[in-house]
């Protein structure tokens, strides 16, 4: 009775493993069974995206175009999670050897993931088929170049003006056609704009939301924000400190907190919905406001500039495409990059006419380049700066982020948080350099 | 007289125990075989692999940085004013949790212990929200703890009180994780309140014949005899403490300001963000040794302050 027992225990255990073991493997890794006449299969290029939802239908369209006109090779395009300096899915997946063919990375920190080796070189395919790069703003082929080889093709980009609210400045006694032009303007117009509304505060502007980044105000300030003469980091320069002390004086009026609204700005951002009156946006911003703002009087200007600072500034950010290191298809994928940097933002432009596309030719033919605002961030355009390619980008980025936190909330004084930073980025920018 | 057995015989004899026992032996092996691959495959492999990666400098793809030693360790240490505040805010912030969360597990507890009305449907009501996703408990308490228009400044407001910005502020931000973190002491008020049920009925009998009220039988009986649940409880906080990213990562990412950016949450960003694989490694196996030492003290102290119903030797 024992024995049978055992005997049972035994063979529940084998069966248990035999299940656990087969379990691991896959169909996948099984070999493929030799046909007698191999033909050549269509080929899937695995697009990765971390773009919102909306934007799905465009890329599929895309993907099926190109696949209408390159039989053999189809796309898929795959809705990840990350985005900006969010890359852990990316960076799993190209380890484990599960990476996709193409993926969609912002531009600036290309330099950083080319360092990291996550990137294919494009560079002979791009000599190979003599794709034309000059037909990108060379501000954006730059950014997709590291150690004089290329990792990316830009896609689109975007540049930041000041919105502005006319109504309150009529309300405030300002004339709703002359928006200020330098940064003494706009604080005396922003002192004007503050009030209360019942119990809620309105305020003329608050430096530090939406695209107020130290990074733009630094430009407004005259900031570099690397010297490749010196190879610096520009975060202790003396122009971003001032922009960063200009910043922090603000907080009298807004008080110390990073997001006053406390995240009660709705989907429209607190421009829209009438708690500031003047704010840096992007030209993205022009579809919020017809979606959630259809009956905001509003004008967009030039990012108002320190003394001394020839405007206009403005900062160019954006995506591109590149091919992960391990690229099951790296021929195809290029292919299909090709296209869609090209043709493919074509098609987008007429689902996103507020986008600004990378390729050149694309803002001649824009479709919006009469619309009297777009026209202004058009024009802005072949004269944007861009972040500086660094391998440690995201790095510099956070700590930018982290000086302008660290004032706002009163923690450090302008100058002791641009120079602690500023060690911290150098630091890790000189092991890299060596 | 007993004729001595010859040593042949006594080779046999333990030859076939040896046999028996490896025979015992090589069932249990056999039925621990599973869990042992298991934990081999997932757990100690993917430790060593990490500590090999935190010998490495490089920017996530293996096999594309060089030898660093203790390099990442030294870096971390010596030089990473981030990762000093990282740990500073994690111990703090598990303070804040472990805290006032043991005052209200034990309280709780004892209140729910014995012949309380409706003891089944409070312990239901305690417990339910431990049960549910930690993402979601801390999306829901994001805007529970909104200034504005999030119900605990409501409520506050309601009875003149002002309240505070939450997670706009470093300070008030960390008292918010602490907060949104509590939910999950319903295990831990369960534990508490059968550890109350436990204490021996004629030791507290005794007291009361000498005549101690409820509140030194409480603390000169009930709560020494759970001391047991308090220490696994404290056990408990400091994995957990150690370990916290949910909350800080979906509510804050860190901020404002690096005030909440805990342990985890710098390892992952060294990683994911900066491409520094091998220091974030490096932090993992910091942290795991600053878990031990933490354990170690914990452990070390448990002879002064936990008592067991059989005796202290335990």
């Amino acid at each position: 009775m024992r024995r049978r027992a055992y005997g049972l225990a035994m063979a529940i255990t084998l069966a248990a493993l035999t299940l656990l073991t087969s379990a691991c493997g896959t169909t996948k890794n099984a070999p493929a069974t030799p046909s007698a006449t191999p033909a050549k299969e269509p080929v899937t290029v695995t697009f990765w995206t971390t773009w919102s939802e909306d934007r799905i239908p465009a890329l599929n369209e895309i993907a099926k175009t190109f696949s209408e006109q390159h039989k053999g090779i189809n796309v898929e395009v795959v809705r990840v999670a990350g985005g900006g300096t969010e890359v852990q899915k990316l960076m799993a997946a190209v380890t484990a050897g599960t990476g996709p063919d193409v993926y969609f990375l912002d531009r600036f920190t290309t330099a950083q993931r080319a360092d990291a080796s996550m990137l294919e070189d494009l560079t002979p395919m791009i000599s190979g088929s003599k794709f034309d790069l000059n037909q990108f703003f060379d501000w954006s082929v730059k950014d997709c170049q590291w150690k004089g080889k290329t990792y990316c093709v830009p896609f689109d980009s975007d540049t930041r003006m000041l919105y502005y609210n006319k109504a309150d400045f009529r309300k405030a006694g300002l004339d709703p056609e002359k928006p200020p032009k330098t940064i003494k303007e706009l604080d005396e117009y922003a002192a004007k704009l503050n009030w209360k509304d019942g119990a809620k505060p309105h305020f003329g502007l608050i430096p530090w939301i939406d695209q107020g980044f130290p990074y733009t105000w630094g430009l407004a300030f005259g900031a570099k924000d690397y010297d490749p003469a010196t190879k610096k980091v520009g975060l202790d320069d003396p122009k971003f400190i001032q922009a960063m002390k200009w910043m922090a004086t603000y907080t009298d009026k807004v008080g110390k907190v990073l997001d006053p609204f406390s995240g009660d700005a709705g989907a429209g951002g607190p421009f829209i919905y009438g708690l500031v009156s003047m704010t840096i946006q992007g030209n993205w911003y022009l579809d919020t406001i017809k979606q959630y703002g259809k009956n905001l009087e509003f004008g967009v200007a030039p990012i108002p500039t320190a003394d001394g600072v020839k405007g206009p500034v403005t900062w160019a950010g954006g995506y591109s495409l590149v091919v992960p290191k391990g690229a099951k298809h790296p021929q195809e994928a290029f292919e299909f990059i090709k296209f869609f940097s090209t043709d493919g933002a074509a098609i987008y432009q007429k689902q996103f006419p507020s986008f600004l596309l990378a390729k050149k030719s694309l803002l001649e033919s824009h479709p919006q380049q009469n619309d009297p605002f777009f026209k202004q961030f058009l024009a802005l355009m072949p004269a944007a700066s861009t972040r500086t390619p660094l391998p440690i980008g995201a790095l510099w980025w956070d700590e930018s982020k982290l000086v302008r936190d660290t004032i706002v909330t009163g923690q450090k004084s302008p100058e002791d948080a641009a120079k602690t930073s500023q060690a911290r980025v150098q630091a890790e920018l000189d092991k890299v350099m060596k | 007289m007993v004729a001595p057995s010859s040593s042949i015989t006594d080779k046999g004899a333990v030859a076939r125990k040896r046999r028996r026992r490896i025979q015992k032996d090589w069932w249990g092996w056999l039925f621990c075989a599973p869990w042992i691959l298991h934990f081999a495959a997932l757990v100690v492999l993917p430790m060593l692999g990490s500590f090999v990666f935190s010998l490495y400098d490089f920017g996530g793809i293996w096999g594309t940085g060089k030898f660093a030693g203790l390099g990442n360790y030294r870096d971390l240490l010596l030089t990473d004013a981030r990762f000093w505040n990282s740990l500073k805010n994690t111990l703090v912030i598990g303070l804040m949790v472990a805290g006032p969360g043991l005052l209200m597990a034990v309280g709780l507890g004892a209140l729910l212990s014995g012949k309380t009305p409706g003891k089944g449907i409070f312990r239901l009501l305690i417990y339910t929200p431990s049960v549910i996703p930690p993402v979601v408990v801390a999306l829901l308490w994001g805007q529970l703890l909104n200034p504005r228009y999030g119900l605990i400044n409501l409520a506050l407001n309601s009875l003149g009180v002002d309240g505070p910005p939450w997670l706009g502020d470093p300070t008030w931000a960390k008292w918010a994780l602490a907060l949104v973190s509590w939910y999950g002491i319903g295990g831990s008020v369960l534990g508490f309140s059968a550890a109350f049920e436990q204490v021996p009925k004629e030791m507290v009998e005794a007291a009361v014949i000498d005549g101690a009220g409820p509140l030194r039988r409480f603390f000169s009986i009930q709560l020494p005899m759970v001391s047991p649940q308090m220490f696994f409880f404290l056990v408990n906080a400091v994995t957990a403490a150690l370990t916290h990213i949910v909350a800080p990562m979906v509510l804050t990412d860190g901020g404002p300001a690096e005030a909440t950016m805990v342990w985890p949450l710098y390892m992952f960003r060294l990683m994911f963000t900066y491409n520094k694989f091998g220091h974030g490694a490096a932090s993992a196996w910091i942290m795991a040794l600053v878990t031990i030492l933490f354990l170690l003290i914990v452990f070390r102290t448990e002879k002064r302050w936990v008592h067991y119903e059989g005796g202290d030797d335990e």
